[in-house]
Order: C-alpha cells, then structure tokens, then sequence
C-alpha cells in the first residue's frame, strides 16, 4: 500500500504499534512527531530538549499503548498530554521561566500548518477551540495557558502575575468551563 | 487525612486537577471523591478531555532531519527485548511442566549450564542466580529450586520436589525485612513462575509458606552458591 493511501485511524495505528507490527509503528511516528515535536518545541524553546522529549514520548506511548482506552478520549490528545508532562518535567528541572514563548504564541495565535487529511474531524473542533480560546478575556486565556503547556500551578501562576490565588484559581476554572462547552456545541 | 472533599469542593478543584496542575493531596482528594459520584466524574472527565484538547493547538513543526529514524531505532530495540522476555517466558513455562523428570534425567547443573543460559541470552538478562530451596530445619534436604533472572522485567521461577498437597504463598524478604506475598502455588503444580517489580538485588530469601503461616521450605541468597554472570561472559 502506498503511503499516501495508507489511512487506518490513530487507534489501528497505536495498536500495530502495540503488537510490534514495523510499517503500523513508522507510520505511527511519522503521524504524530511533527505534532509532538512542536508541543515540545513550544514549551521548551529548544530543539535538543524538544527531540528528547519526542523520543521518549514515543518511547512511553509504545509502552503504554496495550492501556490506552478509547473511551477516555482520542489518540492524539493522548499522546500530546504525555509529551506536555515530559516536557514540563524538563522545564521545572531547568528551573526556566518560560514566559515569553506563551505570551508570543498568544499573540501570533496557534496557526500551524494545514494538518494531513484525516485530521479534519480533528481539526474541525481544534478551530471551534481555537476560537474560543480567542475569546476568552485575555487574563483566563493567560492562565489557562500557563496551567495547560507549562504546567503552571495557580500558586505560580499568582506569583507571575501578582493577582491573588484565589482569583488565579477562579481564572483557570472559568476558562477550561468555556472551553469545555466549545468542545459540546459540535457533538 | 483530609475529610473526603464535598461535590463543591470537588468541581472548585476539577479544573487544576484536569490541567494537572493540582498538588498530589488535591488530586488524591477530587479522585477518590468522583470514584464515588458520577456526576462530579463526568464533570472530571470533560474538563480534562478539554485540558488535552487544548495541547493539540500547538503549531505542528517540522522535527530535525534525522529524529523520526532515531525514535524508530529506539522503538526497536525494546520490541526486541520483550519479544525474547515472551519467549523466555515460554520456555521457562515449557521447562516448568517437564522440570520434575529435567531434574532426574539430567541434573540440576546441566540443565542451568545449557539451556538456562541460553534463555538469559535471549532475553537479555543480566543476573541470575539459583537458590535451593531447602526445609527451615538446621540441614533440611534439599527440596527444589528457586531461579533468578534479572531483565525486563525480572522472573522469579520456583520448582519444589513433593509437596504436601498445600497450597503455599510464595513470600519474598527483603534486605530491610520486608515481607511481599507474590503469588500463591497451587497443591497440584510444583512450580510457580511471575515476572516482579522487586528489585532482585535486595532479595535475601524466598519462604513457602503454609495456610497457617508456617515456613514450609525456604532459598536464600546466602546459601546460595554464587551463580551470578553475565550471559555471554564467559
């Protein structure tokens, strides 16, 4: 099969990477590594860091994948929270504010490039998320970011923005409330 | 120990713990909460179906040339480890079922200088040791073995000679005295096998122990004969 026609779900991909099937596993690799790598990428602000996270990240899936539940959500976002994790355990070891790059991804707003057809379900609701992510006022969406890319606590985040905790707290729950509920209009 | 939180406290806590960002105690606390209460769960369940979704609005981003061909190679390597830990498996399972006549044909020590070996090399281990499981009495006979194997992931395997017709549980002590019930051998089968998460370093002794918890027979690593290598060292 060539590989332009070769377009089985993310789930048959995971588990041909799972039972050690080499095409299932290169195939899987090469669908996700230009997305865990600019997750990485964007956290860290390094290419060295961002391709060792992109191993390891891999390298977890491979062995987590026999436990995935496709009822706890998709393949893709799964993969990505792993890579977030590692990610920001590199961070906090590096003890590396990282600031700026959230703010400038902020501002640019997430664009990246146009995905591989099969992402277009996935796509449909990343734009409905992108939006409302762009609505959100602009100390929720800051918060929301901080706690989901870089891991920020609310009390870190407190300190970073000098706003009470409580406040901080009320932010991030009242983001991922909007977010969540841009995520059921298209279901 | 906090009181289990309220369904309040629990949704005021679901966002942080959904963007894992909540400290351990938190988190335990919303967990054990909506293990109990369905709605709080959903709840639970969206938020972080939300958190997630948000990471896939990082810009995808070409990775340098050569990282697909090096996380591939990395991918290999394991793969091949656990396919030879099944097969090892397989054969120690196989040797398992025959290793009463094994051990009257051939002898312990033959047995584990070929073929024993040859599994450990397969499979890439690199410890082992075989224990003999003697009666707690001062000079107790002989009465089986207990083989060791280091790896990924590390094997107990534990052939006893006649039983009793009890079913024993297989206790592993640690260096620190630690007791670990690892499994239980059935009356009928005089052999039991597990992989293990111990580390089989601080393994000092392995105990089979009766319904009313007495020591029925007992390997240690002192009266062991240093069995240790390296497979393919020698």
């Amino acid at each position: 099969m060539g590989e332009g026609t070769w377009g089985p779900s993310d789930e048959a991909l995971l588990a041909g990477l799972a039972s050690g099937d080499e095409e299932a596993t290169a195939a899987f690799v090469r669908r996700f590594h230009r997305r865990v790598y600019g997750l990485a990428f964007l956290i860290l602000g390094d290419a060295d860091a961002a391709s060792d996270v992109v191993q390891e990240t891999f390298l977890r899936v491979w062995r987590h994948a026999e436990a995935f539940d496709p009822r706890r959500g998709a393949v893709g976002p799964w993969v990505l929270s792993i890579a977030r994790n590692l990610a920001v355990d590199q961070l906090r070891l590096r003890r590396w504010s990282p600031v700026e790059p959230a703010t400038l991804w902020l501002a640019a707003g997430p664009s990246g490039e146009p995905g591989p057809e099969e992402r277009a379900i996935a796509d449909a609701e990343a734009e409905q998320l992108h939006r409302a992510l762009g609505e959100l006022p602009l100390e929720q969406r800051r918060a929301v970011v901080l706690a989901a890319f870089y891991g920020r606590t609310a009390r870190e985040i407190s300190e970073l923005e000098s706003v009470p905790l409580g406040t901080v707290k009320t932010r991030i729950r009242s983001a991922l409330l909007k977010l969540r509920a841009a995520l059921e209009v298209d279901r | 120990m906090r009181p289990e939180p309220t369904c309040e406290t629990a949704r005021e806590l679901a966002a942080e713990v959904a963007l894992g960002i909540a400290s351990g105690e938190e988190r335990a606390a919303v967990l054990a909460h909506v293990a109990r209460c369905a709605p709080c769960s959903q709840h639970l369940v969206e938020l972080s179906r939300a958190a997630d979704a948000l990471l896939t609005l990082a810009p995808e981003l070409p990775p340098p040339p050569d990282l697909e061909r090096r996380v591939l190679a990395r991918l290999r390597r394991p793969r091949r480890l656990r396919r030879a830990a099944l097969a090892a498996a397989a054969l120690l399972a196989a040797l398992a079922l025959g290793a009463g006549a094994m051990w009257a044909a051939t002898g312990a020590q033959r047995w584990e200088a070929g073929r024993y070996r040859e599994v450990l090399a397969l499979a890439e281990g690199t410890w082992y040791g075989v224990w003999p499981l003697r009666a707690p009495a001062p000079g107790g006979e002989r009465d089986g073995y207990v083989f060791l194997y280091r790896g990924q992931p590390s094997w107990l395997f534990v052939v006893a000679g006649e039983g009793d017709g009890e079913p024993y549980d297989v206790v592993a002590v640690t260096a620190d005295g630690r007791r670990v019930t690892l499994g239980t051998m059935a009356p009928d089968r005089r052999s039991w096998g597990a992989t293990t998460s111990l580390d089989l370093r601080t393994l000092e002794q392995l105990l089979l122990v009766d319904e009313e918890g007495r020591v029925a027979l007992a390997a240690s690593r002192a009266a062991s004969a240093p069995a240790a290598t390296r497979p393919g060292g020698d």
